[in-house]
């Protein structure tokens, strides 16, 4: 049996990586910190949260057509929990739409701004308009989900007779309920989010070092114009990277309720952690930013949990734990843990 | 070859080039020499699509090339070596190679690989090392071979002696002159370190202030008494 | 609509034209003169907010002990907020002259807060590049705010504070009053910066901005003026934070959130014209006459937007940044008269 503050840890850290990665290659190819992303990810959220609405009203429907009471109507509900293609799904979907607002995001904003010779401030704050887009895109969907779960619960009343409730909040939603596996007597996103960050991290580091296209989006990360000057198209290598980054923060999003509670603005605080994450990995490193998202995620849990416990600090300051990460990092190591000279500072040890 | 007729050109509102007119024979090397900012490199820029041009023209082999974006004019058999930033640093040597044969095919890339490590035999003891640890004289090297694999029928190099020993300084002049001699290709080599350009030169052009100054033969410029003391004294000494 | 509903409208645009006057007027001092990315503005009108929260009732009352004799006695600050304040309240309406004292003192106190904040939460990123700066500011901001809501000393955690009625002495022209004051704040210190920016010193920030190596080899200490600039501008947006809570008449955490005071004053300073302070004047203007005509019509609007007038709010905010950003970057009012004579040269269309 696993404490439950390591398998946090552990869903933590996986989704933290997926985030801070994206972040990372992002702000490598158009040199601006995307303070979107996070609330991309919760696009992903929305996404699994729609798959469940889906499955919950078809399940209802059937129940309803052969004729189950109000007893056993409840108790279907109830036991119901996501089955291996639902997962698939709301991670294939959580990717896609990701991908498409990153995209979106590169091609119709950022990329004709930096044309039109914007500067790193004017994009910084374009990315924020885009945040705050999609805060009000996602406030609306959740309205308009739970009408039309409102709407669908009163069609089914009327066909079965009793009030059918079908649990859903769109709002402030956990689903834990629905990743719960008996066998595992835990949620199998203990499982998932770990696989699923160490197969992508796999997969990432085999396209951007064994594949000529991986080869050339580092060069035109480095150089973009030598890159261009030998006919690589810079352009579509960095809407790949934004479409890659974006679609790996969508995925991360759509297993984010599975455990943690979700609404439209969650990413407003949760793009500090990711921030903080590639900061401390040194925001010019893939790898420092897989690093930095173990970290943030060991700073967060494990060692503010032992704080919280013995030095009696109130569990609401959790927040500043990665803000205080970051500002330590900017203070003594600004260009992150990726930047340190590791030989120099063994070979001090030693001595 | 490659003929620039009444060139103005600059960087925005900057004119740094006036109504230069140069003429580049074929399998020569010519030399562009002058001091700091006398317009030697934005005349490279310039020829590859890298600058605004106001008026002018650009020939290479009868097509007008004034106002082709940079990709096509590479693809046209040019090839432009700027003095820093032309090798991928993170990338391994033989990484950097395969980017410079992008859009080929993977038959005709490993040819041309073969045959680009043949003229530089040394490159092959780093292959799958970083270009940023490679000494200032290897990158160098790197950067022509990199050229080498899109097969130019000119290249132009941006200072390539500068901030190297002079023995290895040497070394990249002669593969200039081995690039010239054994694969027939037409150089343009603006230099700083004028003498020693010089030695190596077929022809010779002096520019001073965006304009034309001097433009015959090598020894001619080294035998002009009041040029050679006044662009070429200062600027072998500035060196 | 009635004489007194058109008053209160009037009044209302007023206030926040007045307060927003002040926090935009410094946000161009340090975004659009110097070019430094403050998205953590918002920390500074909290940072005054949370003066006043913590510090006026305190002086208030320790006076009211003093002159009147009969002390104030209570357990529980926080819990029996209402009823001090009330007591307060009723022994300042016959008090002008010791209200306008506490005030005073409170906008001094606001002051020094705000700028001692604003040093030590830009420190970390302070000698850094833009986008370090910035996402370190906003996040410090969101520290400020974290620590308010939970600390309940400050602001009274999530229940709010009530802060003493400095303006009662005015009786029924309490608003007018008080609106008075603040306009009149706002003026002088919109006069203060015109002032300060056209001497020398604005002119070396705008030159920071546009060359900063230039700069820095003239001799200039870079970073000296960047926490000049961010301490005197924080400082000032505490001078708003401080009269906002005193026109409220109370203090709640929550509502010193990014939106309102960060993006929304970006948004005026683009508008009228980063770098021009009659364009802060005119953004300032603009929005809060639209995002109080929208508050107010609330209701009526319902029946024409399809969602959730709330998230209209959102929308405005980010569409208007990339609209500003894609049409006309340098606002309504340019900083400098913009060229009407292109020079006659043919534009290379290749590159």
């Amino acid at each position: 049996m696993i404490p439950p503050i390591v398998e946090d840890t552990i869903v933590y850290s996986s989704v933290l990586i997926l985030l801070s990665l994206g972040l990372t290659l992002t702000y490598m190819t158009t040199k601006v910190p995307n303070f979107a992303h996070a609330t991309i990810s919760i696009v992903g959220s929305y996404v699994t949260l729609t798959v469940l609405v889906l499955s919950l009203i078809s399940l209802a429907r059937e129940a309803l057509i052969s004729q189950a009471d109000s007893q056993s109507f409840y108790r279907l509900i109830k036991s119901f929990s996501f089955a291996p293609l639902h997962y698939a799904l709301f991670m294939a979907l959580g990717f896609l739409l990701g991908s498409l607002i990153g995209v979106a995001q590169y091609k119709l904003v950022l990329k004709p701004l930096s044309q039109r010779g914007a500067n790193v401030v004017q994009l910084m704050i374009a990315t924020i308009a885009v945040d705050m887009f999609l805060l009000s895109m996602l406030n609306i969907y959740a309205d308009k989900l739970l009408e039309y779960v409102v709407s669908k619960a009163n069609e089914l009343s009327s066909i079965a007779g009793f009030k059918v409730n079908l649990g859903v909040q769109t709002r402030d939603f956990i689903l834990y309920s629905y990743d719960y596996s008996k066998t595992l007597g835990t949620q199998r996103l203990v499982m998932i989010a770990p696989v699923m960050a160490a197969d992508l991290l796999v997969a990432l580091s085999f396209v951007l070092y064994r594949t000529k296209l991986g080869v050339a989006l580092r060069a035109s990360i480095e150089n973009p114009s030598l890159a261009s000057t030998l006919g690589v198209n810079v352009d579509k290598m960095y809407t790949l990277a934004w479409a890659l980054s974006l679609g790996l923060a969508g995925l991360a999003g759509s297993l984010i309720p599975l455990k943690y509670l979700v609404n439209p603005s969650t990413g407003q605080l949760f793009v500090l952690s990711i921030f903080a994450a590639s900061i401390l990995g040194g925001l010019n490193s893939l790898a420092g930013a897989v690093i930095g998202g173990v970290l943030i995620a060991c700073f967060e849990i494990p060692v503010f949990n032992y704080l919280s416990s013995h030095l009696g600090i109130s569990s609401a300051y959790r927040t500043v734990i990665p803000l205080l990460a970051m500002a330590l990092t900017l203070l003594f190591i600004p260009r992150g843990v990726a930047g340190l000279n590791w030989k120099k500072l063994f070979s001090r040890v030693r001595r | 070859m490659l003929k620039v007729e009444n060139l103005n050109a600059g960087y925005g509102k900057l004119q740094v080039l006036h109504e230069v007119s140069l003429f580049f024979p074929e399998r020569k090397i010519s030399v562009v020499i002058g001091p700091n900012g006398s317009g030697k490199s934005t005349l490279l820029k310039t020829i590859f699509g890298l600058t605004k041009i106001y008026s002018g023209k650009i020939i290479f082999e009868n097509n007008d090339i004034t106002f082709l974006p940079p990709h096509k004019i590479a693809s046209m058999g040019i090839a432009y070596l700027p003095q820093t930033n032309n090798v991928f640093e993170n990338l391994t040597v033989e990484e950097n190679l395969r980017m410079a044969g992008y859009n080929l095919s993977k038959e005709e890339l490993e040819a041309r690989l073969a045959s680009s490590l043949e003229f530089f035999p040394q490159l092959k003891l780093y292959m799958k090392r970083k270009a940023r640890q490679l000494s200032g004289g290897e990158r160098q090297m790197l950067a022509i071979a990199m050229s080498l694999i899109r097969k130019p029928r000119l290249m132009m190099f941006d200072e390539p002696t500068a901030a190297l020993a002079p023995k290895i300084a040497h070394q990249v002049l002669r593969s200039i002159v081995k690039l010239r001699d054994e694969l027939g290709i037409t150089i343009i080599l603006v230099e700083q370190n004028a003498r020693a350009a010089l030695e190596i030169a077929d022809k010779a052009s002096l520019l001073v202030s965006g304009r034309v100054i001097f433009d015959g033969l090598p020894k001619d410029l080294l035998e002009n008494p009041e040029l050679g003391r006044m662009y070429l004294g200062v600027t072998s000494s500035q060196v | 609509m009635p004489v007194e509903q058109a008053y209160s409208f009037l009044l209302s645009i007023l206030f926040y034209m007045g307060i927003y006057t002040i926090v935009v007027i410094s946000l161009n001092m340090e975004a659009g003169y110097m070019g430094l990315p403050n998205f953590g503005k918002m920390m500074g009108v909290a940072a005054g907010a949370f003066t006043t929260s913590f510090f006026t009732w305190r002086l208030a009352m320790y006076l009211h002990n003093r002159l009147t004799g009969e002390p104030i006695v209570y357990s529980d600050y926080v819990r029996e907020n209402a009823m001090i304040v009330s007591r307060i309240n009723e022994w300042l309406s016959a008090s002008p002259g010791i209200s306008l004292f506490l005030l005073l003192v409170t906008l001094i106190a606001s002051l020094a807060i705000g700028a001692v904040i604003g040093y030590i939460a830009s420190y970390p990123a302070i000698r850094l590049r833009e986008d370090y700066l910035g996402i370190t500011l906003l996040a410090m901001a969101e520290v400020i705010r974290v620590i308010g809501y939970n600390y309940k000393p400050i602001a009274g955690g999530t229940l709010g504070m009530q802060v003493p009625d400095l303006f009662r002495w005015a009786g029924q022209h309490r608003f007018s009053a008080s609106v008075l004051i603040i306009v009149a704040i706002a003026l002088i210190v919109y006069l203060v910066y015109q002032r300060m920016l056209s001497t020398p010193f604005g002119r070396v920030l705008r030159a920071i901005r546009d060359d900063e190596e230039a700069v820095s080899s003239l001799g200039r200490d870079i970073v000296a003026y960047r926490k000049r600039v961010i301490s005197a501008g924080t400082a000032t947006a505490a001078l708003a934070g401080a009269l906002y809570a005193l026109y409220t008449g109370s203090v709640i955490a929550t509502a010193y959130d990014r939106v309102t005071w960060t993006f929304w004053p970006w948004v005026m300073m683009m508008l009228g014209g980063a770098g021009n302070n009659v364009g802060v004047l005119l953004g300032v203007g603009v929005f809060v006459i639209a995002r109080t005509t929208i508050y107010t019509y609330k209701n009526m609007l319902e029946a024409y937007v399809p969602f959730n007038v709330v998230w209209l709010d959102y929308l405005l905010l980010s569409v208007t940044i990339i609209a500003i950003l894609m049409l006309r970057p340098q606002g309504i009012l340019p900083e400098k008269p913009i060229r009407t004579v292109k020079p006659l040269i043919r534009q290379n269309e290749s590159t």
